[in-house]
């Protein structure tokens, strides 16, 4: 029988049950009395074996066998302790690299026959015992073909799948359609503006009905919730921990909170980059904590929450901190920026020039954080993603990073404006109101214009200002101004004209114009006119 | 494929081409240096046109013309051509000649005279840049 045609659906499945088992073994770390989750290990190690085998994929089956099996001798009731987690750790690393091998065209073999010793001699607190004394409990490899359900516990009914496996593309193929559908939509109604025919406009309505509900279904469709990268994340802190000899205790709440894939699959990067830079450079080793008067494990957590279209993560720890004065010093002094802009800056904007390119305050590069990925590519990735970054800091107290992403990116709302005989759009997102003012509302200190809204006193900057375009004041006795937050600060921005907001299609820049500061997209009106979606936030 | 811009013949690989269009509407970057001089809409694909004469130094493209779209993985570039000549294949070429820099490494030479093979990985790298 070929059995080709299933190698993508075992190496998706075998893929999730590796992840499982990690992200089990390190539960189980943490409360090694934990019943259901040595039964989930059980499982996850008799699936993988099952289909394994059924793939002959002996070498991956093997050791899958193995690590049943003294998951089987732990339901048992053989004592637990560190070494066994060591072990199953070790064991699905070993399965997941025999995974990446066969995807990659390789047999998908590979020596596992010392780490299967190991296994077979597990006995905590004794010395190794030969394999032939060991009682195990066995079960033969399952031959369940592939693509019907492994791994079932009894009482699972056997059936028609409720759910299908359908490819990214095919998802992202979903969006584009929609989005031309919704383009199409508002260049129907521009033509239909001036025809009197009701029955026309009243079926234009029901179409934007029907896209609408058709647009939130295919974007519900892609929703994934962020645990989908975050369940790896608790194995990295572990085992960096580990290594550094650092004591972490990580927490994550708010994982369930789905986001498009789309974005997901762009934070991965910048989470591990956080994570690994909070216990490499935040959290101090033990005799440090303790001389400072904190507890030996340093706190270390993740929390996601939901607010309006964006999805917001903090990640902090209890380490010790960042001082704004020493990372400007630092900034001044790599040339990354002038003395004299830098005595201008606010504790917050100091704090932010960590993600400077070529910024880096650890004294010597070290293999976790000094190097790779710095926090500039986090900051720009965040920023391609329509998102944005933000950090808090206290010296001695520990350091706060919240980052902001859209929950989708592929149709939003966003405001049109013309500036400079231009129109743009800006992502609804990112503004927080629209007003007109007076010309004599508009005051001057210190060379920096600025307004008053509701008695706060904001700077007033220009959209032609901050695009390097020119855009005038208008003839107008009012100001048009819409208001954003840029840098943690309200600001207000005139542009020529407010035209209203609209729902777009973004479509993604390719080169040369992805390389343009501030342009987060492209987006086609109902008329044909392009207009590029600004990114507000970081503009200028 | 070879085109003429301010008196000068160029070459593009068939490969290359994505696409060719008569000029179509063009709307403003914000923020793009001239020889970016603006975008357009080639079936529902936003493209950049880049004004090649402008950026070569031969001066902007003059009236009329046509729109070249480079076939390029993650590119969305245009090229503004003056004249469209012909298609030309290896047999038309009598020797090749080292070209003048790294975006024209080639030099074409043909029966009626000469042609810049224009390299269209580094043309996307020094737009790039430039931009």
């Amino acid at each position: 029988m070929d059995m080709s045609q299933y190698y993508g659906l075992f190496i998706s499945e075998a893929r999730e049950h590796v992840r499982k088992i990690g992200e089990s073994a390190v539960q189980l770390e943490a409360d090694p009395t934990d019943r259901p989750t040595i039964d989930a290990l059980f499982r996850s190690a008799h699936s993988l074996k099952g289909m394994a085998a059924s793939m002959s994929f002996t070498a991956i089956a093997d050791l899958a066998h193995k690590m049943e099996d003294l998951m089987a001798r732990i339901r048992n009731g053989l004592p637990v302790d560190s070494s066994l987690f060591d072990l199953l750790l070790a064991g699905a690393d070993r399965i997941g690299a025999m995974i990446d091998d066969l995807e990659s065209g390789g047999s998908g073999r590979g020596d596992s026959a010392a780490l299967i010793a190991r296994m077979l001699a597990y006995s905590p607190g004794e010395q190794p015992a030969p394999p032939d004394r060991e009682v195990v409990e066995t079960s033969p490899p399952s031959l369940v073909p592939p693509g019907e359900p492994v791994g079932t516990t009894a009482g699972e009914e056997w059936g028609v799948p409720k759910t299908v496996r359908v490819k990214t593309d095919t998802l992202d193929s979903f969006v584009t359609t929609t989005g031309e559908l919704i383009t199409v939509k508002h260049r129907l109604a521009l033509l239909a503006g001036s025809c009197r025919e009701g029955g026309l406009h009243e079926a234009l309505r029901d179409l934007g009905r029907h896209l609408r509900a058709l647009h939130d279904q295919v974007m519900a469709v892609r929703l994934l919730p962020l645990s989908a990268i975050a369940e790896r994340l608790p194995r990295m802190v572990r085992d960096l921990s580990r290594q550094l000899g650092k004591e972490v205790s990580f927490t994550m709440q708010g994982v369930d909170m789905e986001l498009d894939r789309s974005i997901l699959d762009l934070l991965g990067e910048p989470l591990v980059h956080i994570l690994r830079n909070c216990i490499d450079h935040g959290i101090e080793p033990p005799p440090a904590r303790g001389a400072a008067g904190k507890p030996a494990v340093g706190r270390l957590s993740l929390s996601v929450a939901r607010r309006k279209d964006q999805v917001e993560i903090e990640i902090a720890d209890d380490g010790r901190g960042m001082d704004p004065g020493a990372i400007c010093a630092a900034a001044v002094a790599r040339g990354v920026i002038s003395g004299e802009k830098a005595a201008g800056l606010t504790s917050h904007e100091k704090l932010m020039l960590v993600c400077q390119p070529g910024f880096s305050t650890a004294p010597a590069v070290t293999d976790v954080s000094g190097r790779g990925v710095g926090m500039d590519v986090v900051k720009h990735t965040l920023q391609s993603l329509g998102g944005s970054l933000a950090i808090r800091s206290e010296p001695g107290r520990g350091s706060t990073f919240l980052l902001k992403v859209p929950v989708t990116i592929a149709i939003i709302n966003v405001l049109l404006v013309v500036v400079g005989g231009m129109t743009v759009a800006v992502p609804l997102t990112a503004v927080i109101r629209t007003l007109e003012i007076r010309r004599d509302e508009r005051g001057n200190v210190d060379g920096e214009e600025i307004f008053f809204l509701d008695g706060e006193e904001l700077p007033l900057l220009t959209l032609g200002g901050l695009l390097n375009i020119p855009g005038g004041d208008g003839p107008g006795d009012t100001l048009a101004v819409f208001v954003a937050e840029i840098g943690g600060r309200r600001v207000g921005i005139q542009v020529d004209r407010l035209l209203g907001h609209q729902e777009v299609f973004v479509k993604p820049l390719g080169r040369p114009l992805s390389a343009l500061p501030g342009l987060n997209g492209a987006a086609i009106l109902g008329d044909g006119q392009i207009v590029f979606i600004l990114d507000i936030v970081h503009a200028g | 494929m070879m085109f003429r811009l301010r008196e000068r013949r160029f070459a593009l690989e068939v490969d290359a081409v994505a696409e060719i269009s008569e000029l179509l509407p063009e709307y403003p970057i914000p923020g793009a240096p001239p020889f970016l001089r603006g975008v357009v809409n080639m079936h529902g694909r936003v493209a950049a046109v880049l004004d090649l004469g402008a950026f070569l130094g031969l001066g902007t493209a003059g009236r009329g013309g046509s729109l070249v779209l480079l076939e390029s993985p993650g590119c969305s570039l245009a090229l503004l051509v003056e004249h469209l000549e012909r298609m030309i294949t290896s047999d038309d070429v009598g020797a090749t000649r080292r070209g003048e820099s790294r975006l024209l490494p080639v030099e074409l030479v043909l029966a009626d005279g000469m042609a810049g093979l224009l390299d269209v990985a580094a043309l996307m790298d020094a737009v790039e840049k430039s931009a």
